[in-house]
């Protein structure tokens, strides 16, 4: 009996000893913050300065820990799979892409969710076999924005060009796509060309300085930030009067839409695709819902309404 | 059945009880203080936040008053300078500007709109009139001290488009000799108040909004969502008050309003209840893996508490049993125990002895009786067959029969030596036989040789012990019944056997035999033991009671007859070694 009872405080002692232990430890609970990478194609422009605040604002709210990393220049694939697989090695919770290219970053990609690390991408489109989520604006509805527009400037028939440079491929081609649906179904406008250019400001200022006053159009569409810039500062120069319809403007170029050099831009919500990006991956750590595939409309501005109330909440952040 | 028998037990039940009584108050008081905590968890953080949201509404009344000061210090510098716009102003004010970064630009405009002094001088947008702001007029003509302007986003500027609040103030502006009526327009950048909202520790997803008099958003961290129809915000009423609410995200949060005193404005705070209540996960994951440790560690004390209070009883009850079976030696030892198991053992044994001693007294007893009975029995022997053959030995003397008289008188001799035996009770096969051999001379004789008798045994068997005076009867039964009324002569044969465990006396006579009424009258005769006529008063019968008293029922008398051809009885007895 005696033998019997001193096991049993043995084991008694061992339980509380136990119980002690576990009350003063730290138990894993959700308490940790979310680890996120974020990594964008440069670190420089306007629109990744919105997905930026937007990712900092979630981040912000959720309590989660962001680190947004960029190459120097949007074109460094190279840099920017460095960049993935450094983020990996140091075990992020989970990873956010804004893939430069596609071909050339799916391997790491495909790696590093094998690795256990949930990879969502943003802005260009992805297969989302790779990845477990993909956001991004929905291009199709661009083109189809930006042939409202120019309606709206032109009327229902008129030549024009448009002009994008080829930084994404996929994103123009899906713009164009919208684009085009929508004159060929409702308008009688003829498309005259469709005109890449370089991708830096001053070469397509420079470009259609001389195009613009060589070629009799009635309206140019330019399909992302750099054509959009470069040709307003050609017709600033030139101080023409042509139906001009853009895609994506810095903040410091809006004067060319309040001036006039263009009527009118098609502005996607970058802010929001930073947001959305941050809270779609904390939910994913979670375990809570997420979007497999979203697309996010964007909004048309001009010189009138740039500056109404609830259009400005929408474009500029707060600095 | 079998599992409520097992379960049935004493042991069992205190320890389930035990356990119940333990568990179910923890479990309540457990749920009970954990959800007490989280309401006033819930509750501290309403007041906390809505302290803090109390700081949060000074400073932003601070911010907004400071706005104020700078007007008034322009004014007073316009004021200082005779109301002059001139370059003395011009450089106290580039001054005021440089060393307040907060201040987005500084505008004043004649009555007519016109700008009489910008800073920083940027590019102006063509498109704005300042005519067309809605304070314009107003200010003008009212009686209004200033004017705030919800936070907008600056556009005076081509390439300015920071957010601000403006503040615009009436002032007198000198022109020549006389002063005109203008307005002054200070841009202040509405970052500080941006931080102080930002900065505000409301749980981590906290944050802070601002509406107007008409309830409408003029500020949010999350604007650019809400405006673009990407995310839901609840406004509450235009009242202060704290509530709890549900966000169109599923989120249950704290809404906390406070009114600004500067301004018609309204700051709301929102917690998320997740947020505050996060220590609270913690707490519960605690406790669900520290209560069940606690409840093992119930279990065991109640088992081993509700075991140590049964152990005696258990004891108890194997000592019963043992007595049940006949052991009166199980006499319950307790070295630990309760008072009342100590007591209740202590009268076990007080009874078990009480028993023993009436058990042992009633055996004695039993035994007492039954060796008087042996020893009545063995008694009958000696009357009527002393009384016979001293009658024959008598009737050959006075016949002149000398020698017989003389093998009479010591087969006799013999017989009474053996069936004295010192007063034992239990003799040597062979002395049982050498009894059995004088008896039958003896009838031999007085039968004048009617009969011829043999005995057959070995020197194995005649060394076992037998009850005495047991082959005596059976052959007198079979002279008397068998061998008298015979027309030839008869014969008596006996013969002994020994197999493992048992000894068998055989007795065989050729005689008239019995039948059957006569046959179970010898064995059971309920009159008891008849003395035979003429025989030596000791029957069957007696031999039988006498083996079964000795040995128990397993032993005693078979007899099997048949009428005109003789009896045969066997005599089972234990095989029993003897000692020489």
């Amino acid at each position: 009996m005696r033998k019997k009872s001193f096991r049993f405080m043995v084991v008694l002692i061992l339980l509380f000893l136990l119980a002690a232990l576990l009350v003063n430890i730290d138990l894993p609970n959700d308490i940790e913050e979310v680890k996120i990478d974020m990594i964008i194609k440069s670190k420089y422009g306007s629109q990744w300065e919105l997905i930026s605040l937007g990712a900092y604002a979630a981040a912000n709210e959720y309590g989660a820990q962001l680190a947004i990393l960029a190459p120097d220049y949007e074109k460094d694939v190279l840099a920017q799979k460095s960049l993935l697989l450094n983020a990996r090695n140091e075990s992020g919770d989970v990873i956010i892409l804004a893939p430069i290219n596609y071909s050339q970053l799916k391997e790491p990609v495909v790696e590093i969710s094998n690795h256990g690390i949930p990879v969502m991408t943003i802005v260009s489109e992805w297969e989302t076999t790779d990845v477990y989520s993909s956001l991004t604006s929905d291009y199709i509805e661009v083109g189809n924005m930006l042939g409202e527009a120019l309606v709206r400037e032109i009327g229902l028939e008129g030549n024009i060009v448009i002009v994008a440079t080829v930084n994404d491929a996929l994103i123009i081609e899906q713009k164009l796509q919208g684009l085009n649906e929508f004159l060929d179904m409702k308008t009688n406008i003829k498309l005259l060309e469709i005109i890449y250019t370089a991708t830096d400001i001053y070469s397509v200022e420079r470009r259609f300085y001389n195009y613009l006053q060589e070629t009799n159009i009635d309206g140019i569409i330019t399909l992302d930030t750099v054509s959009t810039i470069g040709i307003g500062k050609a017709i600033e120069r030139l101080d023409i009067n042509i139906g001009a319809i853009g895609t994506n403007i810095y903040e410091d170029d809006l004067y060319l839409l309040d001036e006039g050099y263009f009527d009118q831009i098609v502005d996607e919500n970058f802010f929001a695709i930073g947001y959305l990006a941050v809270e779609n991956s904390i939910n994913k750590i979670k375990d809570n819902d997420v979007f497999v595939h979203k697309k996010i409309s964007a909004y048309v501005i001009n010189k009138n309404n740039m500056y109404d109330n609830d259009i400005q909440k929408i474009i500029f952040p707060i600095k | 059945m079998k599992i409520f028998s097992k379960l049935n037990n004493l042991q069992f039940i205190i320890a389930i009880s035990s356990i119940l009584l333990a568990i179910i108050p923890m479990t309540y008081t457990s749920y009970s203080l954990y959800s007490r905590y989280s309401d006033e968890l819930i509750v501290n953080s309403q007041v906390f936040t809505s302290q803090i949201m109390d700081q949060l509404r000074f400073n932003i009344d601070e911010y907004l008053r400071n706005a104020t000061t700078t007007n008034e210090d322009i004014e007073k510098i316009l004021n200082n300078s005779n109301f002059m716009i001139d370059s003395t102003f011009r450089t106290e004010v580039n001054s005021y500007f440089s060393s307040r970064n907060d201040i987005v630009s500084i505008n004043i405009y004649d009555e007519h709109g016109n700008m009489e002094f910008d800073l920083p001088g940027k590019t102006l947008r063509t498109s704005y009139d300042i005519q067309d702001e809605v304070w314009f007029e107003p200010m003008l003509t009212g009686n209004s001290l200033y004017y705030f302007s919800k936070p907008h986003v600056q556009y005076t500027y081509s390439n300015d488009q920071r957010w601000v609040i403006s503040v615009v103030k009436m002032l007198n502006i000198g022109q020549g000799n006389e002063l005109k009526k203008g307005l002054l327009k200070v841009d202040i950048s509405i970052k500080q108040l941006d931080d102080l909202c930002k900065s505000l520790n409301l749980g981590g997803s906290g944050y802070v909004f601002i509406t107007d008099s008409d309830n409408s958003i003029i500020y949010h961290p999350q604007q650019a969502l809400i405006y673009a129809g990407l995310k839901e915000e609840i406004v509450p009423g235009k009242f202060e008050q704290s509530i709890q609410l549900e966000t169109p995200q599923g989120f249950e949060v704290i809404s906390i309003t406070k009114s600004l005193s500067f301004v018609d404005w309204k700051l709301v705070g929102v917690t998320h209840i997740d947020a505050i209540t996060k220590n609270n996960s913690r707490i519960l994951s605690e406790v669900l893996v520290i209560i069940p440790i606690i409840v093992f560690a119930i279990i065991l004390i109640s088992w081993f508490i509700s075991g140590m209070i049964t152990s005696p009883i258990r004891e108890l009850e194997s000592k019963m049993r043992r007595v049940q079976k006949g052991d009166f030696k199980a006499l319950v030892n307790l070295e630990y125990g309760e008072k009342e198991v100590v007591e209740l053992a202590n009268s076990y044994n007080a009874m078990v002895v009480k028993i023993e001693d009436l058990m042992r007294k009633n055996k004695e007893e039993h035994e007492a009786k039954r060796q008087s009975e042996l020893n009545a029995l063995q008694a009958q022997i000696n009357p009527h067959f002393l009384y016979n053959t001293l009658d024959s030995i008598m009737w050959m003397a006075e016949s002149g029969q000398n020698e017989e008289v003389v093998d009479m008188v010591t087969a006799l001799a013999r017989l009474f030596r053996i069936s004295i035996s010192k007063g034992q009770k239990r003799i040597f096969v062979s002395e049982e036989l050498e009894h059995a051999r004088n008896y039958l001379l003896i009838q031999k004789r007085r039968y004048k040789e009617k009969f011829q008798f043999h005995i057959e045994s070995n020197e194995e068997i005649d060394n076992l012990i037998t009850l005495k005076l047991i082959l005596q009867p059976i052959i007198e039964n079979a002279i008397y019944h068998g061998i008298e009324y015979m027309v030839d002569e008869g014969e008596i044969k006996i013969s002994v056997i020994a197999t493992k465990d048992k000894l068998i006396y055989t007795v065989e006579d050729n005689g008239l035999g019995m039948n059957e009424e006569t046959r179970l009258s010898l064995l059971h005769s309920s009159e008891g033991v008849e003395p035979t006529k003429g025989g030596s008063g000791v029957g069957v019968r007696n031999v039988d009671e006498r083996i079964k008293l000795s040995y128990g029922d397993d032993y005693g008398l078979e007899i099997e007859s048949v009428i005109e051809e003789g009896t045969t009885v066997r005599i089972v007895l234990p095989r029993i070694e003897g000692d020489r």
